[in-house]
């Protein structure tokens, strides 16, 4: 379910500010830098989000017939978290507690070893799962200066407009009754009035 | 004020844009006006859910607006913040859930598509998606002028009251 196919839940976001001159390369060279990578188990980061082709995640090959459809940008967002099982990550660290307990005279780890060990642990477990992927499709009709993003979470939300802002060099703002208003170019007079009125006494 | 002040203070409006649709589509049987001259089929099913600072009604009814308990709801203080709408404008029709706090749409149905899953789809899906959010801002501008005018207090709100209580 999301642009291509099904019925369609997104959340709507300006963009504000004018599109830079050659914005079609310019765009490319932005997106290339904030390709998705994949992770790697040596790193020491839990996730990473990065730009996908749209409704493909595996397609990290983002070309501009990929990109672009006429006055729109279609992309990925793909995110990519290590989920190390609870109850495996529970069995390997009470191991290890046990080992490094046994080779040492004391009674139980401090916090900070404990920190340490589970550390250590996660970085050798990721080697033994494979990363939850997810992806969200986004379009952004470059005449309206509205982008569709098909999630609900606003936590994704926010990781997408970060990506985006750094992508592209714009600012990205969520729809709502006073932008909304702003967008539609009602009435000044109105727009004025709008954050000034009290709510409905019935 | 600041930009964020601003649209703080607007957010309760989305809320009274619902409740004014469902007093439009009530009124009217559904033919609502979108711009001058213009109308849609409007109508409120399947999901409602009022609210105010503390508690939530939820509602699942074919057309859950005609309930007792959706009035009560409205007599109680509670506003609406979600509903699930059918707009039907010629031949074609549109399902959609509209959430005030963020004014997004979910579950967004469209009409019959005619092309298939490839780029000529696209861009069907997405000039049929910009119709249905063109005719909810058209109405949204309608409520928003309206809700700014004298006529508001004067007019609509003895209305909206007489409707509330008679519901």
């Amino acid at each position: 379910m999301g642009l291509y196919r099904g019925s369609m839940s997104y959340t709507r976001f300006f963009v504000r500010g004018d599109l830079p001159k050659n914005h079609q390369e310019r765009f490319m060279e932005g997106i290339g830098l904030r390709v998705f990578r994949e992770l790697d188990p040596a790193e020491e980061i839990d996730q990473r989000a990065g730009w996908c082709v749209c409704d493909t995640p595996f397609d990290l090959d983002l070309t501009y017939d990929k990109v672009f459809a006429n006055n729109y940008v279609n992309l990925g967002l793909r995110v990519d978290t290590w989920r190390i099982p609870r109850s495996l990550f529970k069995a390997a660290f009470g191991q290890a507690e046990r080992e490094v307990l046994a080779q040492s005279a004391e009674q139980k780890l401090s916090r900070s070893r404990k920190k340490e060990l589970e550390a250590v642990l996660k970085a050798r477990l990721r080697r033994k799962v494979i990363p939850a992927m997810r992806a969200f499709d986004l379009s952004w009709s470059l005449e309206e200066g509205v982008v569709r993003f098909f999630s609900g979470s606003p936590k994704v939300q926010e990781q997408m407009a970060e990506l985006f802002e750094k992508t592209f060099d714009l600012e990205l703002v969520a729809d709502g009754v006073y932008l909304g208003a702003e967008h539609a170019a009602v009435d000044a007079d109105i727009l004025a009035r709008l954050p000034k009125l009290s709510p409905l006494e019935l | 004020m600041e930009l964020i002040d601003r649209i703080e203070n607007s957010r309760f409006l989305a809320r009274e844009f619902l409740l004014w649709l469902w007093y439009e589509s009530d009124r009217l049987e559904g033919r609502v006006e979108v711009e001058d001259g213009d109308f849609v089929e409007l109508w409120f099913e399947e999901t409602l859910v009022l609210t105010d600072a503390i508690a939530e009604v939820r509602l699942k009814a074919p057309m859950p607006t005609t309930t007792p308990e959706a009035f009560e709801a409205l007599r109680q203080g509670k506003r609406p913040a979600l509903a699930k709408l059918r707009i039907t404008r010629g031949t074609q029709a549109w399902t959609l859930t509209y959430k005030a706090e963020t004014t997004s749409l979910s579950g967004v149905t469209l009409p019959a598509e005619l092309r298939e899953d490839d780029d000529e789809g696209f861009y069907e899906r997405v000039n049929l998606v910009e119709q249905v959010e063109a005719m909810v801002a058209q109405l949204m501008g309608r409520f928003l002028a309206l809700r700014c005018s004298r006529s508001w207090g004067r007019s609509v709100v003895p209305k909206l009251q007489a409707w509330v209580q008679a519901g």
